[in-house]
């Protein structure tokens, strides 16, 4: 006695590899419909929503960066650390060429210069000679300067190197750009509604922004003096 | 249908060219395929253009999803399964109810022999014969091989009732069996 599966699979087995004739034209009917419909598929790659975003933090971190006064006293201050750093390097390095060159001419790094003390009777040196009202400044380091002899000649040079301390002030400005940028939005929205603004008020508010300038300011013209008398030294 | 297409030396070279929309490996893929999947839809919609729209709606989805294809089971199986799928919602779509309560009085453990020697064209005429919810779990467990759970979740009924179903269309099976005098 056969049971349903076994009359089910014979006649799966008997359908399985049925085929039916296809009219003519089904596939021009087809084709018709597959442009259509394949043209919906393809997704943006890139959402618009993706887009949005994207435009938006854009616009957040160029307005967030930008603000004329701080980079006007930033670049100021990469300024002066190009200007000083390398011409001290450079006028180091001719200075102990002019005492040193004959014994240590390979060796006229910066550092080295600062704290080379050169002996005139050991080295027949020519040394450049200077006016006896000319003083050359030194920082020669303090266990150094009791070996002190009329024999001896110890260049000293006052070049006072930017420190990080300077250089902060300008960087804790960059930290408040926001509460900054802020107020000027505000006050340019003021300006916009037709009130009056006061633009000093924020100059006011910002004290430590003013200072900063100042210092930036005082330690470009104290470099520059700086220069002036080591290329006079030359 | 009569146009030369270009020969594609294996069928995962014709599943990529389609993938790339390249229109004369779609219609390679179509000749190859529709009559089966056009016999396939006809056993679940008997009316003729029905079907065949059906079976355009189905390529097409074919067509579209063929980057869903892993080529993991038999390309074959995957596309039947979409024609069913597609079959399925067309007898939605037209407001065929699936489940009809017909009381059958016959003992279903043991099948007529006759229904053994049917031959393709009488099988079919016998499928065809059953009302639309019958004939839908029927197809479904007995020649696709879907299990109860996977009708179940298709047509959104219970197990019990696609179980219950089953019998009543076998049992309708054998009555036809006497009606149509096969």
């Amino acid at each position: 006695m056969k049971n349903w599966n076994s009359v089910e699979e014979k006649w799966r087995e008997q359908l399985s590899n049925k085929s039916e004739d296809i009219p003519e034209g089904l596939w021009s009917r087809l084709e018709e419909r597959l442009p259509e419909r394949l043209e919906e598929k393809p997704s943006r790659r890139f959402p618009i929503y993706w887009a949005a975003a994207a435009m938006l933090l854009l616009a957040l971190g160029l307005s967030w960066n930008w603000n004329p006064a701080l980079e006007e006293g930033a670049a100021e201050v990469t300024r002066v650390i190009e200007k000083t750093e390398a011409p001290v390097e450079k006028a180091a390095t001719s200075v102990s060429e002019a005492l040193i060159v004959p014994t240590k001419a390979t060796e006229s790094t910066f550092t080295k210069a600062r704290f080379e003390r050169v002996s005139m009777e050991e080295s027949p040196v020519n040394v450049v000679e200077e006016s006896p009202k000319e003083e050359i400044v030194a920082t020669v380091p303090a266990t150094e300067k009791k070996d002190e002899s009329p024999e001896i000649v110890t260049v000293r040079l006052d070049i006072d190197p930017i420190e990080e301390e300077e250089v902060k002030p300008a960087f804790t400005q960059q930290k408040r750009r926001k509460s900054l940028f802020g107020k000027i939005v505000g006050e340019i929205r003021q300006a916009l509604d037709g009130e009056p603004v006061n633009w000093q008020k924020l100059k006011e508010g910002n004290a430590s922004f003013e200072n900063s300038i100042h210092t930036v300011a005082n330690t470009y013209v104290k470099t520059e003096e700086n220069l002036k008398r080591t290329l006079q030294i030359q | 249908m009569s146009t030369r297409l270009p020969s594609f030396t294996s069928e995962i070279e014709l599943i990529a060219a389609c993938r790339n929309n390249n229109r004369q490996a779609q219609q390679a893929l179509f000749q190859k395929m529709a009559g089966k999947m056009l016999s396939v839809v006809k056993r679940y919609i008997s009316n003729t253009s029905e079907a065949e729209d059906t079976l355009m709606e189905g390529f097409v989805k074919v067509f579209s999803k063929l980057d869903q294809y892993q080529g993991g089971g038999s390309f074959e199986g995957w596309v039947r399964k979409i024609m069913v799928n597609e079959a399925l919602m067309s007898i939605r779509k037209n407001k065929d109810r699936y489940p009809v309560d017909i009381d059958v009085a016959f003992d279903l453990a043991h099948p007529d022999e006759t229904l053994m020697q049917l031959g393709l064209q009488e099988i079919e005429q016998l499928i065809a014969s059953l009302p639309t919810g019958y004939r839908t779990i029927f197809n479904l467990y007995a020649i696709e091989g879907y299990s109860h759970a996977e009708i179940a979740q298709l047509l959104a009924i219970s197990e019990g009732t696609s179980k219950s179903q089953l019998s009543r269309a076998r049992a309708l099976l054998q009555n036809q069996l006497i009606t149509l005098q096969l």
